[in-house]
């Protein structure tokens, strides 16, 4: 299995250290949260629609939360389900993939897409819909890596799809990591205890931080940059290419290019 | 960018665990929500589950459980302890959330008092329910934002 390595380069870098080397102007949330939802949507290399199902839009502290949020929602490891060749971090917490087909009637599933196994969707996305809409099960959508990919089509208006959340923090901004879960129905659950319980806001400093980085960084920055070199690469070492800009199929195997990109700075090493 | 469009109503869980005593009868009750009944049974099991979900208008709404089927005769005295038909609110989760001290301290029981009893005529907080009469939970949708409320204590 590949180690992926998250890209990042001169630009990324000097967007950080600018956020730390000037005076900050503080925003207020619904200011921060409509960039970010902007943002979010701006894409031009994916095709993501049914946005206006979506209706409730609130921060999260990256896909992480996103997805302990819903664990918790969920009131038990038993009451959700996850496919098989998903995120590792479920396996973590005792919980082990069922197959595409097998998937028990009406309890909520979350699904990594786009998927690093293939670095695309899962190639049984579409029977996965089929049968979450035949069983009635609701579908929640951890889209980490949607900032890194092209070619993705997702409508979110699905009946099945109840919830996506996405970052920021492939974009080499693991050191914020704010993101927006998009949700049809809000649960009572981590994420809307931190945007509807708590008076005061909560993190002003985090959301600051991350709608100035994105407002700065394009939503497709990274295909739109390396987009090029990564046809070279994959050209010149007979690979083909995947949806993610650091991800390409090796003899069959999927596999990390982030190196082989030149993104890697020294202290991301 | 396209609006995300605010939803207007919610589709909520509604999970009662009813608890049941009796020797000769068993309690019935009758499940509303804004007067539509959702559940009418005979409380069979010691522990009675009733589940259903329905579409809920972001609007303030009122839960009511209608119980009835006591009488006198369901009383008895053995061997100097009385049996009798006994009906309770073991447990209620509303989406997932188990209510427990919300309905402790937001819901009433209003009895129906055979001839000869007395009492008050609305009980605070009442779930376990020794006279037939009509039990409420006035609250409002969407269910997180009426749950955020109590425990801020905004309404």
């Amino acid at each position: 299995m590949t180690k992926w390595k998250v890209p990042t380069d001169q630009f990324l870098n000097k967007v950080k250290v600018d956020w730390y080397s000037q005076q900050q102007q503080p925003k207020d949330l619904d200011y921060n949260k409509n960039v970010l939802n902007e943002w979010f949507q701006s894409s031009k290399l994916n095709n993501i629609t049914g946005w206006e199902s979506m209706g409730c839009v609130d921060f999260t502290m990256g896909c992480t939360h996103y997805i302990e949020s819903f664990v918790i929602g969920q009131n038990g490891l038993d009451n959700f389900q996850v496919l098989t060749d998903d995120y590792a971090y479920y396996s973590f917490l005792g919980k082990w993939g069922t197959p595409a087909g097998n998937l028990k009637k009406g309890i909520p599933l979350i699904v990594t897409l786009p998927n690093f196994n293939w670095g695309d969707l899962r190639p049984d996305w579409q029977d996965v819909l089929a049968e979450c809409e035949s069983k009635e099960i609701p579908i929640h959508i951890d889209a980490a890596w949607l900032t890194l990919s092209k070619d993705i089509e997702l409508d979110l208006s699905h009946p099945s799809i109840q919830s996506i959340g996405m970052g920021i923090s492939k974009y080499a901004l693991q050191w914020n990591r704010v993101g927006l879960r998009y949700s049809k129905q809000r649960k009572m659950d981590s994420v809307t205890i931190f945007n509807k319980f708590y008076i005061h806001n909560c993190n002003d400093n985090l959301y600051d931080c991350a709608r100035f980085c994105i407002e700065r960084i394009p939503r497709d920055y990274m295909w739109e940059t390396y987009s090029d070199l990564n046809l070279d690469m994959c050209k010149k070492h007979n690979w083909q290419q995947t949806k993610l800009i650091h991800g390409v199929w090796d003899n069959n195997k999927i596999r990390c290019i982030t190196k082989e990109l030149g993104l890697i700075l020294p202290h991301t090493k | 960018m396209i609006k995300n469009i605010e939803p207007t109503s919610e589709l909520i869980e509604f999970d009662f665990v009813l608890s049941s005593d009796y020797w000769l009868n068993p309690a019935q009750v009758e499940i509303s929500i804004d007067d539509t009944v959702y559940a009418n049974t005979l409380l069979l099991e010691r522990f009675n589950r009733i589940s259903f979900k329905t579409k809920l208008d972001f609007s303030p709404h009122v839960l009511k459980i209608k119980r009835t089927g006591k009488t006198v005769k369901e009383s008895r005295l053995v061997n100097g302890e009385w049996e009798s038909q006994d009906a309770r609110i073991h447990s209620l989760k509303i989406d997932g959330i188990n209510l427990r001290n919300i309905l402790w301290s937001r819901s009433t029981f209003t009895p129906v008092y055979d001839i000869g009893q007395s009492g008050d005529e609305i009980v605070n907080g009442e779930c376990n329910f020794g006279y037939n009469g009509t039990w409420e939970l006035k609250f409002h949708s969407p269910v997180y934002q009426f749950v955020v409320d109590c425990v801020r204590g905004a309404k």
